[in-house]
């Protein structure tokens, strides 16, 4: 890989535009679930949340892999660890959010770090698969050119 | 007339018309303004020179005290409503098998919520019995009932929110119920996010009063550093001590507990010392003409500042069997720990003293005061009904300044709790028990302002019924 390809595999804008997606994705996970949830108690009670409690946790994590991959340009030479580099920040960042929250409150929470390595993980898993699916689709070699040939006698002459 | 004289007449005719029209206007002006005063002035003069009686002629003091100013302060705002028809109403609810609240809603739209173990809190929310139980209250050598509502809110048995609304409790009542279930939901693994997408909720405010109790004993060693033997016994035996700050002589049984309510916003404690009496100094006052057949019980409660200084002084009592407007002839029949579900009516009596620093000494030396009267409660119980002056300082403080109401409360269920509650100190909340949990104001009179002949005189409150 010569440094041209290199400098052109992850620009610095592009990043931030991949997380800026991912960051977008987390939340739109988390809190449109969590709305789901306010309206499913409100409708339904208490109790019937607690067997919903699973959907901003993970959701979050999968609308952020599959946005912050889903924004970040393919080219043939994007590496499978920079679908990860554009999306994984946002769970972790968001693990170290809640975290203080849970801690400046004076909560506990159950599991708090295993369900913080889950969201990770399942980031990084939307991701690369998202990733590894655009670079199929469109980061391969482009099309070799093809040849034309028309019938009419002229055209061959030109 | 000299020429320099002419036109004098004229001119001292018309000053005479204008001192005279002057003087009539002062004199009209004046009676407009003190008929009262001015009648009893005249009054007065009529009797000093025709050797009358001077004393039925009214006060004369410039700022002659009216009704209003002793209208008892917990009805004072009391709003025209089937629901807010009792000057206590209290109902129960349910927040888990061993927890509860008690609920007070009081006439001038103030409500008091109390943390129970829920005891006697049946589903549909009715009671059967103990509605607030002394002995779960911490204190002395005793821990207290912790209450716990489920995901680690623990409170104290007792502890006690006041809210200016219904509306505000029931916002508590919402963050308290959301707090439970954000408690819940955190225990699931992965919940933390749940509960931080449906918005994360404080806890549930800390309670401004709490209650604890202890001996008299204990109380007299505690809070003053003083203990005091009358040299006395009661009748069962256990000695007798005094308090010095509260001029109480109670018996050091078993049952003399002292209820102290802590107010942590305000810094007051009050407390509460359960008295009864059977033909005690003064009882006759109180049962009316001398008939001091059974015993009296109520409560006597002293509350101080933070800085120690006494500020109001309340006598309670409720006898079964009211009648509006005066303490009644019949006998009191008070509880001896038989339960009696049927309904009756309730006469609560209640008398309160502001104490500031005009009157702070007076109260402080009649708290001082040994009373030498040696009988196990010697509290004044003509206190209860300041309704004529008297040559004792501090009755006759009561009189020109305490407030008195007598509220007749109808469908008591219960009347050995409702009695009982009052002997705890449950101020203006009583723990009230029945199916209905109700208890309707069907009658209030306060002592109005004295009268021309020194009494004062019981008046209708129409604004706590």
């Amino acid at each position: 890989m010569s440094p041209r390809q290199r400098r052109h595999g992850l620009r610095v804008v592009d990043l931030l535009w991949a997380w800026a997606a991912a960051l977008a994705g987390f939340l739109v996970g988390e809190y449109g679930s969590g709305v789901l949830l306010v309206l499913r108690a409100d409708a339904a009670g208490p109790d019937a949340v607690l067997g919903l409690l699973w959907l901003p946790w993970l959701a979050a994590p999968v609308l952020a892999g599959l946005l912050g991959a889903a924004v970040l340009p393919v080219a043939r030479v994007t590496a499978w660890w920079q679908w990860l580099v554009a999306t994984v920040p946002v769970p972790i960042g968001a693990a170290v959010v809640t975290t203080t929250v849970v801690a400046v409150t004076g909560s506990t929470a159950a599991g708090l770090l295993l369900s913080a390595v889950v969201q990770v993980l399942l980031c990084a898993a939307v991701a690369a698969g998202v990733g590894a699916w655009r670079s199929a689709r469109y980061g391969g070699f482009p099309a070799h050119p093809m040849t034309y040939l028309t019938p009419d006698s002229e055209d061959q002459r030109a | 007339m000299p020429r320099g004289d002419r036109g004098g007449s004229s001119a001292e005719l018309l000053g005479v018309v204008v001192v005279a029209a002057l003087l009539v206007v002062g004199v009209v002006a004046g009676v407009s303004s003190y008929p009262d005063r001015l009648a009893a002035e005249l009054c007065r003069l009529v009797a000093a020179t025709s050797g009358g009686d001077a004393a039925s002629c009214g006060a004369v003091t410039a700022e002659q005290p009216t009704d209003d100013d002793y209208v008892p302060p917990a009805c004072m705002f009391h709003e025209e409503s089937e629901q807010y028809s009792a000057a206590v109403k209290v109902w129960f609810f349910e927040l888990g098998q061993d927890s509860g609240f008690v609920v007070q809603e009081f006439a001038d739209g103030t409500v008091r919520a109390t943390v129970t173990d829920g005891v006697g809190i049946g589903a549909g929310g009715s009671v059967t019995s103990s509605t607030f139980d002394l002995g779960k209250l911490g204190g002395g050598d005793n821990a207290g009932l912790d209450v716990d509502l489920g995901g680690g809110v623990t409170f104290s048995y007792g502890d006690t929110w006041a809210f200016d609304s219904p509306e505000q409790w029931g916002e508590m009542k919402e963050q308290l119920d959301d707090y439970l279930l954000q408690q819940e939901v955190l225990e699931h693994e992965g919940g933390v996010w749940a509960a931080k997408s449906m918005g994360w909720k404080d806890p549930p405010k800390s309670p401004e009063v709490s209650f604890a109790k202890t001996e008299l004993e204990l109380s007299l060693d505690a809070a003053f550093g003083l203990r005091d033997p009358t040299g006395a016994t009661d009748a069962a035996g256990d000695a007798e001590f005094f308090d010095p700050n509260l001029g109480v002589t109670l018996s050091a049984s078993a049952g003399a507990a002292v209820v102290v309510e802590t107010n942590h916003a305000t810094g007051e404690q009050s407390w509460t010392y359960e008295v009864s009496g059977a033909g005690a100094v003064g009882a006759d006052v109180v049962v009316g003409h001398g008939e001091a057949a059974g015993t009296i019980e109520g409560a006597f409660t002293v509350t101080r500042n933070e800085d120690g200084k006494v500020t109001e002084v309340v006598f309670q009592s409720a006898r079964e069997g009211g009648v509006s407007g005066g303490l009644g002839n019949d006998s009191f029949e008070q509880g001896s720990g038989s339960v009696d579900h049927s309904e009756s009516d309730e006469l609560v009596t209640t008398t309160r003293l502001a104490v500031d620093d005009a009157n702070r000494d007076l109260v402080d030396t009649w708290l001082a005061n040994r009373n030498d009267a040696g009988v196990a409660v010697s509290l004044p119980f003509a206190a209860m009904v300041p309704a004529s002056p008297s040559d004792d300082p501090f009755l006759d403080l009561l009189y020109r300044s305490a407030t008195t109401s007598q509220i007749v409360y109808h469908n008591v269920k219960d009347s050995w709790e409702f009695e009982a509650a009052i002997k705890k100190g449950w101020q203006f909340g009583f723990g009230i028990s029945g199916e209905s949990a109700t208890a309707d104001a069907v009658d209030a009179d306060y002592l109005g302002a004295p009268r021309g002949d020194g009494v004062r005189p019981f008046l209708t409150d129409e604004t706590c019924r």
